[in-house]
């Protein structure tokens, strides 16, 4: 894959195939965390460095563990023989994905303080975020390779922080608006999310 | 007993604001993953549920792998019927493996092939993984084409299965040379989703091209899957030999096809010598004049 | 009075503590499958069958699972029951499982029934467990259904693919696109909003008119 087709996947992933207006994963942290500017970023990072490292864990679970044409049982043991584990990819993925927020959350507070102190809030919600663990299935389901896996989940992260600020920004003003008092919180935040996706369906021909 | 129940029950919870729940939820994982130091009682009964889960899992994927596996080919069968021309077999046992991204299916009327089916996969690096499957008629026209399974934005991706763009294949020749109007081609594109009207030309182009390069519908035919690997490395140039013949009688009526095409099958087994240089000048011949219907060609061949 | 308290705990889940209208939880597979009924209603009939079992379970090893590891062992349990709704929805159900698609087995992380094991089922008897995952599951399937249908009608013109006359005159496709969505999920939960305050106001107003009304025979 060339690095053309690469830009054009991390361009889809962002603006295309959003992750919160194409794809709706993700929506509980983008109505939770969206009120202010500077939350929203955070858990935006937070969120980008746990779904590239979850699914930089995940893509060689799936492939050296599960799936049986390619597990590392195959060293040992006639192909007929190995099993074929690809339906534990859930139960072992959502294993791997809470154990890994943990591990981060450790290391980040022992390596790198002030990027702990900065995202550290975030992680533990991060376990619950669909998001995570859908790039991770996601991912295997669309037969990328190692490095497309990547970069797809890096690109898509990248479209979870530009959904989550440019909802954030719209929020703030909001909060200064005479909305019906029936509409306010999340009901508002839905009907703009929607006025949002909607321009962001007009990126669907990009690159064509 | 649900008496003693119900003393333990008034589930005294207020109102259940989502951020407390989030934040619940995340205190206890933070609390629970455990910084501190584990002592092994601890870690028990979740890994005694675990085991106890995983069996159970075990149990219920053991129980339902042959109707996944049976459903699965149902819809496969399915999706080719609606693409292939009329057949009686299972095509699905005809199975070739063309390339890495592309399989071959013949279907067969009675003892005569009447028709290929193929799925092509390509992997368009933008939404990713994305299949289609198609027909091919006796005589080296597109029958039909039908998307298998994309993951192509919900909604607009699925306007590649509308007619206006999905029929504009029916009919031409089997040739891999669609192309979308913007790449010079005479496809017309779906509006707004050009790059999945790409991969749907890029999809049937690298079907019909590893099923050029493996010689056409004969070397589809069940005869060719059903001979063994070693059959693999003879077979194609077998059949490349043989495929021009079959083409000059498809034009022709049908029942006549069989036996000409064992004909020359067999003249070809009798002078080996000659075959490897034939089929490169009949591969030629095939991909330059294919479809005319090539009277001369069959003296050329022998 | 059991049988009072079971209805009550059923009832909670569909109306006052509905999880999508109202709890504002599992919004993601809410907005994701909704594009026609029937997938609303397999989503919604696929989590409630997760929702029931796992909060029995939890509920029936609530003595067993020590405290500090209660959210893993809940993961074990919930990721357990998805992935055999996922065998058996791709092995009896094909169609529907290609269109939930992901979504299935991310009823995994769906903040409703983590919640509702951590809430209720580890504080809980498995009876009342199951009657309450009922209730909640049946609010849920419930408000799938709700967007579904507006979604299907407006956007399609049909309702669990039959035609709805007047509706197949002109279908706005942008209602199962995305933002359509949205904006359904948005309009309904105002809508609840609405009703909850039109009942407070009322339930206020006759609390006032009680008080006077007592004020004035004193």
């Amino acid at each position: 894959m060339g690095i053309a087709q690469i830009l054009l996947l991390v361009l889809g992933a962002i603006l295309v195939n959003n992750v919160i207006f194409a794809q709706f994963l993700g929506i509980c942290p983008y109505l939770g965390v969206s009120k202010k500017l500077d939350t929203a970023l955070g858990m935006g990072f937070a969120v980008t460095f746990v779904m590239t490292l979850a699914v930089a864990v995940t893509w060689p679970i799936y492939y050296f563990v599960l799936n049986p044409a390619t597990s590392f049982f195959n060293a040992f043991m006639p192909p007929d023989a190995v099993p074929d584990l690809t339906y534990l990819a859930t139960l072992s993925f959502i294993l791997v994905i809470a154990s890994l927020v943990q591990l981060v959350e450790i290391v980040l507070r022992k390596v790198a303080k002030p990027l702990f102190d900065a995202l550290g809030i975030y992680l533990p919600l991060i376990t619950t975020n669909c998001a995570i663990l859908g790039m991770a299935l996601l991912s295997i389901q669309k037969e990328y390779n190692y490095p497309i896996s990547l970069v797809f989940a890096f690109g898509s992260a990248l479209g979870f922080i530009l959904a989550i600020v440019i909802f954030a920004g719209i929020r703030e003003r909001v909060e200064l608006m005479d909305v019906p008092k029936a509409m306010q919180g999340v009901p508002i935040a839905l009907v703009i999310a929607g006025i949002v996706a909607m321009a962001f369906m007009g990126f669907a021909g990009l690159g064509g | 007993m649900p008496e003693q129940e119900k003393q333990q029950t008034p589930a005294p919870e207020p109102e259940f604001d989502f951020d407390v729940a989030q934040q619940e939820i995340g205190a206890a994982l933070a609390e629970g993953g455990g910084a501190q130091a584990i002592s092994p009682t601890i870690v028990i009964p979740p890994v005694v549920i675990a085991a106890v889960m995983g069996l159970l899992l075990a149990l219920v994927y053991g129980v339902t792998k042959e109707p996944i596996a049976e459903s699965k080919r149902l819809d496969k069968q399915q999706k080719l019927a609606q693409v292939m021309p009329g057949f009686d077999n299972d095509p699905l046992t005809t199975e070739v493996e063309l390339s890495d991204t592309v399989l071959g299916y013949a279907g067969m009327s009675g003892a005569d092939l009447s028709g290929i089916g193929m799925t092509s996969s390509v992997n368009t690096g933008y939404s990713g993984y994305f299949s289609i499957v198609f027909g091919i008629t006796k005589d080296n026209t597109i029958e039909r084409v039908r998307i298998l399974e994309s993951f192509e934005t919900p909604g607009l991706g699925s306007k590649a299965s509308e007619p206006f763009f999905i029929d504009q294949f029916e009919g031409r020749p089997a040739e891999p040379n669609f192309k979308v109007a913007k790449d010079n081609g005479d496809i017309d594109a779906i509006t707004g989703a050009t790059i999945t009207s790409r991969a749907v030309c890029d999809a049937l182009n690298a079907g019909l091209e590893a099923y050029q390069a493996a010689g056409g519908a004969a070397a589809l035919a069940p005869a060719a899957p059903e001979t063994t690997a070693e059959g693999k490395l003879v077979n194609p140039l077998l059949e490349k030999e043989a495929e021009p013949v079959t083409e000059a009688e498809t034009a022709a009526p049908a029942g006549t096809v069989v036996e000409t095409t064992d004909q020359s099958a067999g003249e070809t087994d009798a002078e080996p010598a000659d075959v490897t240089e034939d089929t490169e000048e009949s591969e030629d011949t095939a991909e330059t004049a294919e479809p005319e219907p090539p009277a001369g060609e069959e003296t050329d061949g022998q | 009075m059991a049988s009072r308290s079971v209805a009550a705990e059923f009832v909670k889940g569909v109306w006052k503590e509905n999880p999508v209208l109202r709890l504002l939880l599992g919004m993601c597979p809410v907005l994701a499958v909704t594009t026609s009924v029937e997938n609303g209603l397999g989503m919604g009939l696929a989590a409630t069958f997760v929702l029931i079992c796992s909060n029995v379970v939890v509920s029936l090893l609530r003595s067993i699972i020590p405290a500090r590891m209660r959210i893993p062992c809940f993961i074990v349990v919930i990721a357990a029951f998805v992935t055999i709704v996922d065998l058996v929805l791709q092995g009896f159900f094909f169609e529907l499982s290609k269109s939930l698609g992901v979504f299935v087995p991310l009823i995994v992380v769906n903040c409703i029934i983590l919640g509702r094991a951590e809430a209720f089922a580890y504080k809980n008897g498995p009876f009342y467990s199951m009657i309450d995952a009922m209730g909640m599951g049946v609010g849920f399937t419930l408000a799938l259904m709700t967007v579904g249908t507006v979604r299907e009608l407006l956007g399609n013109g049909t309702w669990l693919g039959f035609a709805v006359p007047p509706f197949t005159l002109h279908p706005w496709i942008i209602m199962i696109l995305p933002p359509g969505a949205f904006i359904t999920l948005g309009l309904l939960v105002a809508g609840m909003n609405w009703l909850t305050q039109q009942q407070e106001a009322k339930r206020r107003q006759a609390a006032r008119e009680a008080r006077l009304a007592k004020g004035g025979t004193a």
